[in-house]
């Protein structure tokens, strides 16, 4: 004898098939989008940033450029070349919103632009030199700056003597991590002029929740000032 | 009015000085004397690469399209100084700008003409602070200051560092930045540059300069800041992880019942 199904129950399943139907694929689109919010927090975004480029056909726009901001970007060599070099030598001055400087830390496979001068667009392609600190070549202490989610995602990898190189158009300045710092937003310490000539490199406290307050950094001691002509 | 009289005081105090040694100053004095004033590094950076880039000789630069013997761009940057940053200041913590004027008048005779004095090496005051003076909170500047002898505020006040008086700027209630701002557009447009008040709160004081050519040449604040170099992502991390419960719940519920229906 067949088993009988009642009317009700009939009616219930095929209910629930088209909630099935109807919910599955927003769902599923809802959890895609939940793992790929989660990954753009945790990946450093440069690194997205080609794929997403490609996927929006190279239309992912930056952030609008302040009004009279005059961004260049240049090629810079980062060889030591093969020229005759000088300790003391003749700086060109960069104009605010030039990069005039590569930086590279082998170590913790970082190399990456140096714009003189910090606003949120600069600090968008690549690192940002504070203009209230010399130019890199000059006496004092040269601080330099970048987003902890993009190109010093790995700054606190950095050890004590790891090796820091900063080629610019008229040298190449090589230093080594001498600290590794630690200070709050408010604390300048570490920012302030020096007659010692130094490297501050600093990012925040990566954060997932709140505003980060805390940033970590490293400085460092020249250990060779190659300029490219002479004073 | 009692301002503009202390600046035409001010030039006349330096104006023989000028005349007298016109070739003496060099384009080193006059990037001293932006920072004695508190231009900020980008101001001086566009300086220096003005001087690099336009014609000068020996006596003197173009800044802008204005050209002056480096003697003349130290007088005219001094004289924005007392005007409207020396004086500003000195006024606050309650000392006749007078006082200051003579200060300099002073020392201008006694010492090296070309410049006010930029340091304390002369006048170290007789009360010790607890903590470095550019570290100070506002009441805490006033309360030492109000601690010195008269003549030794006058002194401090017409000799702190760069960094003193940044740090003191930076802390002026708004009417007063806002005077300073003022002063630094008027000194700006002297210099060839167009300067733009960005933000002025309790904290802080955010300009804008552009050169002629209307490119941005700094945005910064007075003195030194610690960027904001990583991101708010509590409403992302909190907004993806709702998302992915929510998800994640809701494909287990379809999936219990749709296990249900199968199995009768």
């Amino acid at each position: 004898m067949a088993k009988f199904k009642p009317k009700s129950k009939v009616k219930k399943k095929k209910k629930h098939r088209n909630l099935v139907y109807y919910f599955t694929p927003p769902l599923v689109l809802m959890l895609a989008l939940g793992i790929c919010i989660m990954a753009y927090i945790f990946t450093p975004v440069h690194m997205v940033q080609p794929f997403l480029n490609l996927i929006f056909l190279d239309n992912h726009k930056l952030t609008d450029v302040s009004d009279g901001l005059n961004i260049i970007e240049k090629d810079i060599k980062t060889d030591n070349g093969d020229g005759q070099t000088f300790s003391d030598g003749k700086i060109t001055y960069p104009t605010f919103g030039e990069q005039y400087a590569v930086l590279s830390a082998e170590s913790i496979q970082l190399t990456c632009g140096v714009f003189y001068g910090v606003n949120k667009e600069l600090l968008e392609r690549g690192a940002c030199q504070s203009t209230q600190s010399p130019i890199i070549g000059e006496a004092g202490n040269t601080v330099i700056d970048a987003h902890v989610n993009t190109y010093f995602a790995n700054l606190s990898d950095l050890k004590k003597d790891d090796e820091i190189i900063l080629y610019t158009d008229y040298g190449n300045f090589t230093y080594k991590v001498k600290n590794l710092i630690a200070f709050d937003k408010n604390d300048k310490r570490y920012l302030t002029a020096s007659d010692q000539t130094l490297l501050t490199l600093y990012t925040c406290q990566p954060q997932v929740i709140g505003s980060p307050n805390q940033r970590i950094g490293v400085q460092c001691e020249p250990v060779s000032m190659k300029f490219y002509a002479p004073n | 009015m009692k301002r503009r009289m202390l600046a035409a005081a001010a030039v006349i105090t330096f104006l023989p000085f000028g005349t007298l040694h016109a070739s003496a100053a060099s384009v080193e004095d006059v990037y001293q004397a932006m920072q004695d004033v508190g231009c900020t590094a980008g101001m001086i950076t566009d300086a220096k690469v003005q001087y690099e880039n336009t014609e000068h000789d020996n006596i003197g630069m173009y800044m802008g399209t204005e050209y002056h013997t480096f003697q003349e761009w130290v007088q005219l940057i001094h004289r924005y100084g007392i005007t409207y940053v020396v004086n500003v200041i000195a006024e606050f913590f309650g000392i006749d700008s007078q006082d200051i004027i003579d200060y300099y008048d002073l020392q201008t005779e006694s010492d090296n003409p070309s410049s006010p004095p930029a340091n304390s090496e002369t006048t170290e005051p007789s009360v010790t602070p607890e903590k470095p003076f550019d570290q100070m909170t506002l009441e805490e500047m006033r309360a030492y200051i109000d601690s010195l002898p008269y003549d030794e505020r006058v002194a401090f006040i017409a000799t702190l560092t760069p960094e003193q008086r940044r740090s003191i700027l930076k802390q002026l209630p708004n009417e007063q930045k806002t005077e300073i701002a003022a002063g630094m557009v008027d000194f700006g447009s002297q210099l060839g540059l167009s300067v733009s008040i960005d933000k002025i709160n309790a904290d802080d004081l955010q300009l804008s300069i552009r050169n002629q050519d209307g490119e941005l040449i700094d945005s910064s604040s007075l003195g030194f800041t610690v960027d904001a170099t990583g991101w708010d992502t509590t409403y992302l991390f909190l907004g993806s992880l709702c998302m992915i419960l929510t998800a994640c719940s809701g494909i287990y519920l379809l999936g219990k019942g749709q296990k249900e229906d199968t199995n009768g």
